[in-house]
């Protein structure tokens, strides 16, 4: 052996020999002491099972992160689900704690009724000696006691417990918030997006990516443009990580009147189904379209009406007018021929002599320009 | 707020017997009009409410509604609403007289008198009389309401066709035999003090 490597371990056997005198356990017994081998069984009586904290959403005994941009619905959609489960003695609303802190005066007291009629824990930052900085602590005391079995704790929204945009507290949150899932706790956390969309026109989360990364599952809550009626909004869930069975999408409606209580509008939230949310999102999809198309298709009705009627003329005609590649012209005119005007069509074509394509406008066209005009 | 007297992680939960409601409050004497018509309350009760009664001590989710309780306690049981994935903690004290609790943290509900379980008669005021000298509050936490809510008007709803709560038919008499008989070895004549 080496002179070094004999000193060194030396070394390491004194502290040991100075560890055992002072009663400390070593470095190595430390770890056998924390060995959980064994205790498997006693850990699977223990394991909570696979219930819904939010139907589809969110397990029991997981870290889930719902993002969504303000005033997408995010909090009466949690509160919805909530009730959905209350309601049908799935959980145990003494177990419940949601922790409001953005909202006002009169939110907090419409959502404190909602919590004492459906049976949950209402917490508000400034109301009974709470403040949000209590949070972290209550989750490692929860943990470090045994009492964070079966405990739900959600927090409305996660920027006023941990600072997201800085990664050192974002990862800090991320431990002790693992320390509470690992003792049996549940976390739900509301958190926001970007305002900026990725480039499939879908919401990012917004911050540092510690919490998604941390989280067992992660959501994010998209409005579904167009929407059903006119105070009607459709909102789609859609999974960004998942641990467990929980849904790839979700869709509900929620229909905001002005004056309703909070009452009225979470009992206006529905459940949509996959062929009703496929159908507004075509709808959505065909109205963006033609908004896009509608300078083209007035300057092509335009020249249909001057007479300019067959398919060269019209592109060549648009195209020197509008500055527009004749391509795309040549494409919108093929999209956009047909007899259904509520389809998206705007004229119809005929074949005339020589193979020759004559474009005539719909009369409903026709009485939109006229109405227009 | 009073700190509860168990630690969680050092006491441990359920690890005594007590003797259940029956045992203690009807076996002393099964045969007496007393017991019978308290047996037969005791049964409806237990129908009606849907409740099982919890007899390990200590019940830590017990403890959380009788230790914010400050006054009234007589005849005390603790009992369970149970569902597939949860049970709710509910706790009944039968005290003699009326009492009103302005609790925080706790809601509660009297039984019917004519279900009520207890059903006491206090022996220093003479006379007969329409309803007991007990009245029986059942509590439950604020979160948990809407369950005394629901379990309230299934009692209620039994409390309507219930006999009179010293009601003691001569059925009830040949029932009461019957039972004795048949558990015969289980029951402890006399109560704590019996042989």
């Amino acid at each position: 052996m080496e002179p070094s490597s004999t000193l060194k371990s030396n070394s390491q056997s004194t502290i040991n020999i100075e560890k055992k005198n002072q009663g400390q356990a070593t470095a190595l017994e430390l770890l056998h002491k924390y060995s959980i081998t064994g205790n498997s069984a006693e850990l699977r009586k223990q394991m909570l099972d696979d219930i819904f904290v939010l139907p589809d959403i969110a397990l029991l005994g997981q870290w889930t992160t719902i993002y969504a941009a303000p005033n997408t619905g995010k909090t009466l959609l949690t509160l919805w689900l909530l009730k959905e489960n209350l309601l049908s003695n799935n959980l145990d609303g003494d177990r419940v704690f949601y922790v409001n802190a953005d909202d006002n005066f009169k939110g907090i007291v419409e959502k404190t009724e909602l919590a004492e009629q459906w049976g949950f824990h209402m917490i508000a930052p400034n109301h009974k000696g709470f403040s949000t900085s209590q949070i972290t602590e209550l989750m490692v005391a929860l943990a470090e006691t045994g009492e964070a079995r079966g405990v739900i704790i959600i927090l409305d929204t996660l920027k006023k417990f941990t600072d997201l945009m800085h990664k050192r507290d974002a990862s800090e949150f991320g431990i002790i918030s693992r320390s509470f899932i690992s003792a049996g706790g549940t976390l739900i956390c509301l958190a926001h997006t970007n305002k900026h969309k990725n480039a499939e026109g879908k919401s990012i989360y917004s911050g540092t990516s510690d919490i998604r990364d941390d989280s067992d599952c992660a959501f994010i809550i998209d409005k579904v443009e167009g929407g059903i009626f006119q105070d009607e909004a459709a909102v789609e869930f859609v999974n960004d990580k998942a641990r467990g069975d929980v849904a790839d999408r979700v869709s509900f409606s929620y229909s905001k009147k002005s004056g309703q209580s909070y009452d009225d509008l979470v009992n206006s939230v529905k459940r949509l189904d996959d062929q009703k949310i496929g159908k507004l999102k075509s709808d959505a999809e065909f109205k963006r379209k033609l908004d896009e198309d509608q300078g083209l298709i007035a300057a092509v009705g335009k020249s249909i009406k001057v007479g300019i009627t067959s398919k060269a003329a019209i592109v060549q005609n648009v195209s020197e007018e509008t500055g527009i590649p004749q391509n795309k012209i040549r494409k919108t005119l093929i999209d956009r021929t047909g007899s259904r005007y509520d389809l998206g069509a705007r004229w119809t074509v005929s074949i005339g002599a020589h193979n020759k394509s004559e474009y005539s406008l719909l009369e409903p066209f026709i009485l939109a320009e006229e109405g227009n005009n | 707020m009073r700190n509860l007297s168990y630690v969680p992680g050092v006491d441990t939960e359920f690890c005594e017997d007590r003797t259940s409601y029956k045992a203690s409050r009807i076996d002393y004497n099964p045969l007496s009009d007393e017991s019978i018509a308290r047996y037969r309350r005791l049964k409806l009760f237990e129908s009606a409410s849907r409740l099982v009664e919890e007899t390990r001590i200590p019940s830590f989710r017990h403890c959380e509604i009788f230790e914010k309780i400050t006054h009234g306690y007589d005849h005390e049981s603790s009992w369970w609403l149970v569902f597939d994935n949860f049970r709710v903690p509910f706790y009944m004290m039968e005290p003699y007289g009326q009492y009103e609790f302005e609790i925080d943290g706790l809601e509660y509900h009297e039984v019917p008198k004519n279900i009520a379980p207890y059903g006491g008669v206090n022996r220093f005021i003479k006379g007969d009389r329409k309803e007991p000298d007990t009245t029986s509050y059942l509590f439950v936490k604020t979160a948990h309401y809407r369950h005394l809510v629901d379990v309230t008007r299934r009692l209620e709803a039994t409390a309507m066709s219930a006999p009179y709560f010293k009601s003691v038919t001569a059925k009830d008499r040949r029932e009461a035999k019957r039972r004795v008989r048949a558990e015969k070895g289980s029951i402890l004549f006399g109560g704590f003090y019996g042989t």
